[in-house]
């Protein structure tokens, strides 16, 4: 799959994202931010990861690997470093989250690039 | 998409539509949890994201401290926190995007496992047999089961394609998410240790890399013994459970025969499988057939171990189904039955609308809180709050959620303050026994979703037939 074919995919996925929280919470806002939430969690990963694993595995592997870290840099923001989970820290970990994905995209690519 | 035409991707796209609504549509119906287990987990969440760290207390009358570990209350509360999404809501939100997840990653694991498409396919769209009822919180509920089995699927996945570092980040959040999963983790961690250190060839490689997970895996558990030890006691030391409900009366006959010749299938013909499968589903295949001869398990909580063979069901119905289509072939020997994969197609179109009618039959009919009761009970809070409410015994489940104290509380549900004097006076609208009661909690209200009329209660706030009722002081 190629960069066009996966902005028309994401942006697919965006706009059903919005349509379906805009039918579940009736508020365009919320609708937006969870829509943004969404798409960081189910469809990101998936320009993030390697690029020798195949859509369905990215597609399928990306979300767990994002909430593995997600929650994971909350625990640690909460118990070792005692900051409150404020919606600001919630959404600076939300980009770490994302920061960090893309950097094991990265380290995986280049192994694989080492490797040949 | 590894689907090579056209055809296969619709085709591919309309199984997760299907999964997707399967769930969505029951959900979207209720618009409210459809589990008291839900509540319970949704009000822990909601504590997180109030005091905005994770505290150690749960938010029940008589809990001191939480019983559950908060991977999944933090994820909630993380989510709700950046989107402003409602708590509530989020059943209805995540469940069916998960569900469809877990579909995906059914069809990654089958298409590693038995180097297939056709399984794979197969294992993904008969992910409908994952159901749901009330021993089984899976997969139809928002509860740390259902995200845990997701991260326990993509640590498999990742430990498959042998990306054993990574798979440790999903795996380290189980042990912080759900301690059962974490058990049924660490069996399928061994059974998949066991074929590579059976590959003669790389057992050094293998023993170096079983040991870099095991070795994080036990820091990991080191940090939070807290929550190992319970784990320990809690699972792999069981106490008895009666076996409730029999498999086939869940997933008929049918699918049971099938997933046994998808077994067979895996035991015959596929060496890696083999050593995969066999060894975990042969222990808990043997510990269900145990349980239901003696009564008593070895290991696993029998409900717990239920749900561990159905979320294995996919791969061994998959695997089945295909091996009826190879058998077909190999009998009959003509070329169209292998062509057009003729008995495949014909079982896809029986067994697809019966897994998904068996789905369906396991959707409970109604929820604990109406979306009229949210109503009232978010504006009764708002005037009244911490005020002690007297509500049917799971409905109060739900009442810390809106920062209301439940006066009796689930027998089932762990906490120590059932209250069994309540439960039939409730139920009868039973004044003798109630008035006794409200005199000595004068301050306490009383719920009813029926008409309730007495002149010992005066009505606080209505909502057509829901009402709140206060004791007015002196009746007798």
């Amino acid at each position: 799959m190629n960069a066009k074919q996966m902005m028309i995919t994401s942006s697919a996925a965006a706009i059903l994202f919005v349509l379906l929280t805009i039918v579940i919470s009736k508020d365009m806002g919320i609708a937006l931010r969870t829509s943004f939430m969404l798409l960081a969690i189910f469809i990101f990963p998936v320009f993030l990861l390697p690029k020798s694993w195949t859509l369905t595995e990215k597609l399928a592997l990306g979300p767990g690997i994002t909430i593995a870290i997600l929650v994971l840099l909350a625990y640690g923001t909460s118990t070792i470093l005692h900051l409150p989970l404020t919606p600001g820290t919630s959404m600076t970990l939300v980009t770490l989250t994302i920061a960090a994905v893309s950097g094991i995209g990265i380290m995986l690519n280049t192994i694989q690039q080492n490797k040949k | 998409m590894d689907t090579e035409n056209l055809f296969k991707r619709v085709i591919f796209v309309f199984a997760l539509l299907i999964l997707f609504l399967v769930l969505f549509i029951p959900h979207d119906h209720a618009k409210m949890p459809m589990h008291v287990d839900s509540w319970i987990h949704l009000t822990i969440a909601k504590e997180i994201a109030d005091q905005r760290q994770i505290t150690d207390t749960c938010p029940y009358q008589f809990m001191q401290t939480c019983p559950y570990p908060h991977g999944f209350h933090v994820f909630a509360a993380l989510f709700t926190n950046v989107t402003g999404f409602p708590l509530h809501l989020l059943e209805l939100l995540l469940v069916p995007l998960l569900f469809v997840l877990l579909g995906l990653l059914n069809f990654c694991i089958a298409k590693e496992l038995f180097e297939s498409e056709e399984v794979a396919f197969l294992s993904m769209i008969f992910t409908l047999l994952v159901i749901g009822n009330m021993t089984i919180i899976g997969p139809l509920y928002f509860v740390p089961q259902t995200l845990a089995f997701i991260l326990l699927w993509t640590a498999w996945l990742l430990f498959l394609k042998k990306q054993y570092l990574l798979a440790c980040l999903p795996f380290g959040l189980i042990i912080v998410t759900h301690r059962s999963t974490l058990v049924l983790g660490f069996f399928l961690l061994c059974a998949n240790l066991l074929p590579l250190l059976l590959e003669k060839r790389s057992i050094k490689q293998s023993v170096m890399m079983s040991l870099i997970p095991l070795t994080i895996l036990g820091l990991i558990a080191l940090a939070y013994r807290k929550t190992i030890i319970p784990v320990l006691q809690y699972a792999l030391i069981s106490p008895i459970e009666t076996p409730q409900q029999f498999l086939p009366q869940m997933v008929s006959w049918t699918f049971v025969v099938i997933a046994l010749l998808g077994l067979i299938a895996m035991a015959l013909l596929r060496n890696k499988v083999r050593w995969m499968f066999l060894p975990l589903l042969g222990f808990l295949i043997i510990d269900y057939v145990l349980f239901h001869l003696t009564g008593y398990g070895y290991g696993i909580l029998y409900r717990r171990l239920v749900f561990f063979i159905i979320m294995f069901l996919p791969f061994m119905v998959g695997r089945g189904v295909m091996l009826l289509q190879e058998t077909a072939e190999h009998l009959f020997k003509r070329e169209w039955i292998k062509t057009y994969q003729i008995v495949l197609f014909v079982l896809m179109i029986v067994l697809i609308p019966k897994a998904l009618s068996i789905n369906l039959s396991t959707m409970p009919s109604s929820v604990w809180v109406t979306p009229q009761e949210h109503q009232l009970w978010s504006a009764f809070a708002v005037q009244h709050e911490g005020a002690e409410l007297l509500t049917d015994h799971l409905e109060a489940y739900a009442l810390p959620y809106y920062g209301l104290q439940p006066l009796q509380t689930s027998p089932m549900h762990l906490a120590g303050g059932y209250n069994d004097f309540l439960r039939f006076p409730y139920y009868y609208q039973n004044e003798t026994q109630l008035i006794p009661f409200f005199k000595q909690h004068p301050h306490a209200y009383l719920y009813y979703s029926t008409p309730f009329n007495s002149s010992a209660f005066e009505p606080v706030m209505n909502r057509s037939s829901l009402g709140i009722y206060r004791f007015k002081e002196g009746s007798s």
